[in-house]
């Protein structure tokens, strides 16, 4: 008997689910959660690392009880934990509500970057820059539906 | 009408992508539970922004899946607690060994610890004969010598 039949016969049916689950995602989603946690978390080495927790978290671990498009909960933990590491590593907290620089106009594309990568709250957004939140959610919109026509 | 002002608000984007307040998040679920409508522009959001996403992807660095692994908790490889098993109640005894199996790819082998002694006496007792063969061999040849000198000693000893 061999390494593999040995473990699959000592491991628990859920175990090997689990992990079979685990497996699943981690092959289809894996270089996506990647790419939106190096969006937010340029170092490569802390972006593994965010990589890493947003796989082993236990929120994921129960996701296949949940209902929902697993592609979207590993989006929105990935930026979660890339965001934490941000605070971590002592860069921009923005939940401290840093001044944020708005250099010329507003685009949609600029505040899905701000809102989205650098983690500002709408309401922040909306304090610091004059516009109103309704305004601001729509520009999320508005990003979104130039990436669709495009 | 007010259903479509509602779902081009950009309420529903903000929603799927964790931009929304609590309170938000549950008036989504809310509209969506009583708008077909909502639900179904959510499910329509939910692939555009997943690809988006996978626009952006990048290959994570190789050897994190072996990481992420090492990390799942109940796979790492553990000591049965033998204290633990002496306070339940006995059970009954399998054909396990004393350590959780994991899955590895690898090219190392886990053996016992009591190899470690045994391959210790095989290597302190391959020394010892090593030793004393060479020891008996040189014996011997120098006992050869000795012979070979007697020998010619009491050929030149013998009266002709």
């Amino acid at each position: 008997m061999n390494e593999l039949e040995r473990s699959a016969g000592n491991a628990s049916p859920a175990n090997r689910s689990a992990s079979a689950d685990q497996r699943a995602l981690y092959d289809r989603f894996s270089a996506m959660v990647y790419g939106i946690i190096l969006q937010i978390l340029p170092q490569a080495h802390l972006a593994q690392e965010a990589l890493l927790d947003v796989f082993t978290s236990p929120q994921l671990a129960t996701f296949s009880k949940q209902s929902g498009n697993p592609a979207l909960i590993l989006i929105r933990l990935a930026r979660v934990k890339a965001l934490e590491y941000r605070q971590k590593i002592g860069e921009k907290d923005a939940a401290q509500a840093e001044p944020i620089s708005f250099s010329g106009s507003c685009s949609p594309e600029f505040i899905f970057d701000l809102s989205f990568r650098q983690g500002y709250s709408l309401e922040v957004i909306s304090e610091q820059s004059g516009i109103a939140k309704p305004e601001l959610v729509k520009a999320v919109r508005e990003f979104m539906e130039v990436f669709r026509r495009s | 009408m007010e259903i479509h002002k509602y779902i081009n608000s950009g309420i529903l984007e903000a929603y799927l992508l964790g931009l929304a307040s609590e309170e938000e998040q549950q008036e989504v679920q809310q509209m969506k539970a009583l708008y077909p409508e909502v639900s179904s522009a959510l499910n329509q959001l939910e692939g555009v922004i997943e690809t988006y996403c996978l626009e952006n992807s990048v290959p994570p660095p190789p050897g994190t899946w072996e990481l992420i692994q090492a990390r799942i908790p109940g796979q790492e490889i553990k000591k049965r607690e033998q204290e633990n098993n002496d306070k339940k109640e006995p059970e009954p005894k399998t054909n396990q060994s004393d350590y959780v199996e994991v899955e590895v790819s690898d090219s190392f082998i886990r053996v016992h610890k009591y190899w470690r002694v045994a391959f210790l006496v095989v290597f302190i007792l391959s020394k010892i004969f090593l030793i004393a063969g060479l020891y008996y061999y040189f014996k011997a040849d120098s006992q050869q010598q000795e012979i070979e000198r007697l020998k010619t000693v009491i050929q030149q000893q013998t009266p002709r």
